[in-house]
This record gives structure tokens, sequence and C-alpha cells, in this order.
């Protein structure tokens, strides 16, 4: 997650917005219904593959600022990702998963607002 | 038919697409019709990219949480469609609600910039040089950055988009109907750049938007590729900065580059121009960017070894930034960031973009200067004396010299139409005289004048 992917500009961040929103999504329904759905493949395919298509002058400080919170709350997802592979995955192991799900994305939504009001956090 | 649940967005949606295209009153008053052309390519794409997500809202969506209906939940509840929106699709709705109204307000500050329109002018001419007909669109915001429209505008909806072409729900026999929004609604190839708001008026950042228009052009034809396979081609691989990862290396140089084409297209004005921008917003180096001092040190090269035989302009340029520069480098010397190997890389670096950048038929800041004093000199007479339409003739310039330029800019507010990236070097070599209420204005008037000036020589030149 996040490796090389500097979360340059607004549409980055959206789009990892989107895809954890999809993940979320994903986590839901296998869950609550038993099925794997394109949302949570998306989701854990996306997550292992990144291209860098945003280019500025210079990095941003915010950048710096939450790019290692974020890595961090990724990690703890992506371990939670490897255990309800497992068939007998309990309920609690999912609302977990979607816990820290849904952690990742309180942070890229905070980061994005910040972006966006332009106020940079030291 | 909608879900309650998503009317009132899906509503909103609608208005947006409205108002970015009641923007066009705003592109009517831009007087170019080569800017209003691109800028309405741009409007076009954010349409699109508004209707996309009615679509997802509508097609995608809706239609899976309709089937979803239909699937037997572990614990028997039936869920209404509404329901399911609400409980499994959330996020997906507030991130449409968050996409929409970033669409709206991207458009809006490309259609209304505070930035000197003429400034496309100046931009424009680096891709036209290369023979490259590129969409490139200022907007305002609060960094220095470029990308292009599919990014832009599709990124943040790319994956929803793949998704959406599986008609398949997994665990239930509906079909649902394939989705190509794309197709219905396609976003034309075009490069944003986006300057940070409060600089629209600050001539001394102008110049980092070179930066942004190389690598847009990099984006477009794979610049970077080129170099290396140049650099291959002439028995020798680039630098190697990061020895621990090839990427990060190959990001470190391409930023390098970046700056380096910047420099040898404008002139040695950019090395005062990043200077001023890394003062601003210092950094520390990423896997994205090298340190602040290996840029410095490349484009301080520049401000080393450039010389030209025409005017004194390059060498007064230089001289007024030279100091500055030079008292950074010393600092990371003396800090040992700088060392003499890693210098000689730099060096080494330098060389090769140089001689790349001369390769591909770019002006250089060097050449604009001949240029200047060449078409100066040596006036041409479209129409023969006598002739009624005598009065038509475009007044010929006299060859400025850096001081007369100077004198006239800030002392005279007269407006130059030369070359504006000589005028540019000139402001900022002098910007202890700028007063933005005195000078923004005959500055911007001296690119319009130039950009006429121009517009007559191609017509001249036609009908002779």
């Amino acid at each position: 997650m996040l490796k090389g992917d500097g979360l340059a500009s607004y549409s980055r961040i959206e789009a990892w917005l989107s895809v954890v929103a999809s993940g979320i999504t994903g986590l839901g329904l296998l869950r609550d219904y038993g099925i794997r759905s394109p949302e949570l493949e998306y989701f854990i395919e996306y997550c292992g593959k990144q291209t860098i298509s945003v280019k500025a002058l210079a990095p941003s400080p915010l950048t710096n600022e939450y790019e290692p919170l974020i890595r961090s709350a990724f990690t703890q997802l992506l371990s939670k990702l490897e255990s309800i592979k497992d068939e007998n995955a309990t309920t609690d192991l999912f609302d977990r998963a979607i816990e820290d799900a849904r952690k990742v994305y309180g942070l890229l939504s905070a980061m994005y607002q910040t972006v966006k009001s332009n106020l940079v956090a030291i | 038919m909608n879900l309650l649940v998503l009317d009132s967005l899906i509503e909103h949606v609608d208005d947006l697409i409205g108002q970015v295209q009641n923007l066009e009153s705003d592109i009517d008053k831009i007087p170019y019709l080569q800017i209003q052309k691109k800028l309405r390519l741009s409007k076009q794409n954010y349409v699109n990219g508004l209707k996309i997500v009615r679509g997802i809202l509508t097609g995608y969506i809706i239609n899976r949480a309709k089937a979803a209906v239909q699937l037997p939940r572990k614990d028997g509840r039936v869920l209404a469609p509404d329901e399911i929106v609400y409980s499994y699709y959330r996020d997906q709705v507030s991130n449409s609600y968050r996409i929409i109204e970033r669409y709206n307000d991207d458009f809006t500050s490309q259609a209304k910039v505070n930035i000197p329109i003429e400034l496309y002018h100046l931009l424009l001419q680096i891709p036209k040089e290369l023979g490259l007909n590129m969409t490139i669109i200022l907007q305002e915001s609060n960094q220095f950055i470029s990308q292009p429209f599919k990014l832009a505008i599709l990124d943040a909806v790319q994956h929803l988009l793949e998704i959406g072409k599986n008609p398949l729900i997994p665990g239930s026999l509906w079909q649902l109907p394939s989705l190509d929004l794309l197709s219905e609604n396609p976003i034309q190839e075009g490069y944003v750049i986006s300057y940070i708001k409060g600089e629209a008026e600050n001539p001394m950042l102008w110049p980092v938007l070179i930066h942004e228009v190389f690598e847009s052009i990099d984006m477009k034809t794979g610049l970077m590729d080129k170099l290396q396979e140049s650099s291959l081609k002439a028995g020798a691989e680039l630098p190697t900065l990061n020895e621990k990862d090839s990427e990060i290396n190959r990001k470190w140089i391409s930023e390098i580059f970046m700056d380096v084409m910047s420099i040898q297209s404008f002139g040695p004005m950019y090395a005062k121009s990043l200077l001023d921008y890394f003062k601003r917003a210092p950094y520390v180096k990423t896997i994205e960017y090298p340190e602040m001092s290996a840029r410095l040190f490349c484009v301080y090269k520049y401000l080393e070894t450039s010389t030209s035989p025409y005017t004194d302009i390059l060498n007064r340029c230089i001289n007024s930034c030279k100091g500055e520069v030079q008292t950074e480098i010393s600092k990371y010397e003396g800090s040992g960031e700088l060392a003499e190997d890693k210098k000689n890389q730099l060096s080494i670096l330098f060389r090769v973009i140089s001689e790349f950048f001369s390769s591909l038929g770019l002006t250089s800041f060097v050449q604009r200067l001949k240029n200047h004093v060449v078409a100066t000199s040596k006036p041409q007479k479209f129409i023969e004396p006598g002739e009624e339409e005598m009065k038509f003739i475009p007044f010929i310039d006299p060859v400025f010299t850096y001081d007369r330029m100077g004198e006239l800019i800030f002392d005279h507010h007269v407006s130059l139409a030369i070359d504006p990236n000589v005028l540019l070097n000139v402001v900022l070599a002098n910007f202890h005289l700028f007063k933005k209420e005195e000078h923004l204005s005959v500055i911007v008037d001296s690119i319009r004048k130039w950009k006429i000036k121009e517009a007559w020589n191609a017509s001249a030149k036609e009908v002779n």
C-alpha cells in the first residue's frame, strides 16, 4: 500500500477513498451474505499494485504527515484480509476487518479535508 | 426508477452539470480562441465526469442494491434496497458526493482563473516547439501539480467503472446490465496544471509552471524514457542517485530532469524561482523527490556554465541570482549533504540532460536571446513603401539591452513586445523593483503584444 504513491492530489486520495469504500462494501457482503463480491476482489487486487501518475513540483507537507499513519493502519487491515481468507472466519473477525477499513477510510477523509481546506498540519 | 435514498444526490448531480455548463459565459470572456477551445474541451470532460458519477449512482449502486434483495442473508433478514444502499454502499455514496463537488470546484477554478490568461501563451509554446498539439489547462489550487484529465476525472471512479462492466452478482441468478459509462461519456486527452492560488499574481513563481509543463509532456510522450534511451545510445547510463532502489532513483532523476529542462527553456531565473519556492515550502527527501540540494545544484550548474555572445542579458540575469543560490549550496556542502562524489554524479546528469534538451530542437534561452537580437536587427519588410497599407506594418522594436528593458518596464511602465521568457528573466532579475499594482499589467501587456506580433509575423510570412 502506498508504495511509491504520493497522495499528492485530491483525485489520488479520492481514488483510494473509493477503493476502500468498495472494500468496506465487499467485506460487509461477505460477512452477511457469504459472497465474495467483485468489490472485495478488486479491493484486494488494487492494494497489491500501484501506479504513479500525478506529478508535483515538490512533495506536499500533508503527504509526509498523513502517509505514515495511513500506512500503519493499512498494514493492520491487510493482516485482517489475510485472516478472512479462512472459510471459517468468524463474524467478529469480519467486524474487526471492517473496523480497520473504516479507520483507513477515516484517515484518508481527514487528509482530504485538510488538503481541501489548505490547513497544513505540522 | 431511483431509490429514495439517492434521489437527492442524483438531483444535485444534475444541478452541478448545469452549473458547469453555465461557466460557458466565463469562457466567452477570454479573448483568445485557442484557449477558449481548450477550456471547452475541459468543460465537456467535467460534464462527462459528472454524468459518469450519475451513471454509477443509477446504474451501479441502485441496480446492485435491487439485486442484493434477492440474495439470502445468513441471518435470514430481508433488507429493502434502500437499506442495502445504507448498509453496504453508504461510503460509496458519500464519496460520490465528494467527487462531484470537486469536479465542479475544479472546472470553476479553470474557467475563473486569477492568473493572467496570457501565461497560456508562454506555456503552450513548449509543446508547440515539439510539434505537439496539447491541451493544457491552468487551474487554481493549493499546489503546483500536473495531471492528465484521465486521472483528474477518472481516477476516483475508475475501479467502479471496471467492476460495473461485470454483470454478474455472485451467488445470484441476477444479471445486471453491463455498464460502459466511459464509452458513453468519453474523457478527452489533456493535462491540468494546478498552481497555488495566492501566487497567481506573483511572477517570481510563474517559471515553476514550466516544470509542470515538462511533467505533462513527459506523461504524454515518455520524455524520461527517451532521455534514458538517448543516454544509453551515447554509451552511458544515467547516474545513480539512490543505490538501494532503481525505481526511486528513476523518480529522483526525473525530478531533476524537469528542473534542467525548465532552466534550459525558460532561462537562468528559473533557479531563483525554484530557490524561492523551496524557501517557502522546504522539504526532506521522499521516495518521490530527491533532496532540494540536488535539484538546486543542477540548476546552479546552468548558472555556472551558460554563456551567450549576443547580449549581456544572460550574464546580468545570472549575476543577479548566482550568489544567492551559491550561498544556499554552500550550506549543503558544509553539512556534507553535497559531497564531492555526489556533485560529480549531478554534474554528469546536468550535462546529459542539457545535451538531450538540445537534441529535441527545443528553443533554449540562449537561442531566444539570439532570436531577440536577430529579429530586431533585421526587420522584415512586408509591404512596399508608399503603399497605403504601410500604416499597418507592425512596429519593429530595437534591440533592448538589459538596462533599457528594466527602465522601460519599471520606470516608464512601457510594455515590450519581446519574447516573454527574455522579458520575464529581466523582470525577475530586478524583482526588488516590482510592485504588483504598477508592473503586473505591464508584464501581462508585454506578453499580449508579443503574441500579437508573433501572429503578425506569421501572417506576413504566409503573404510573402
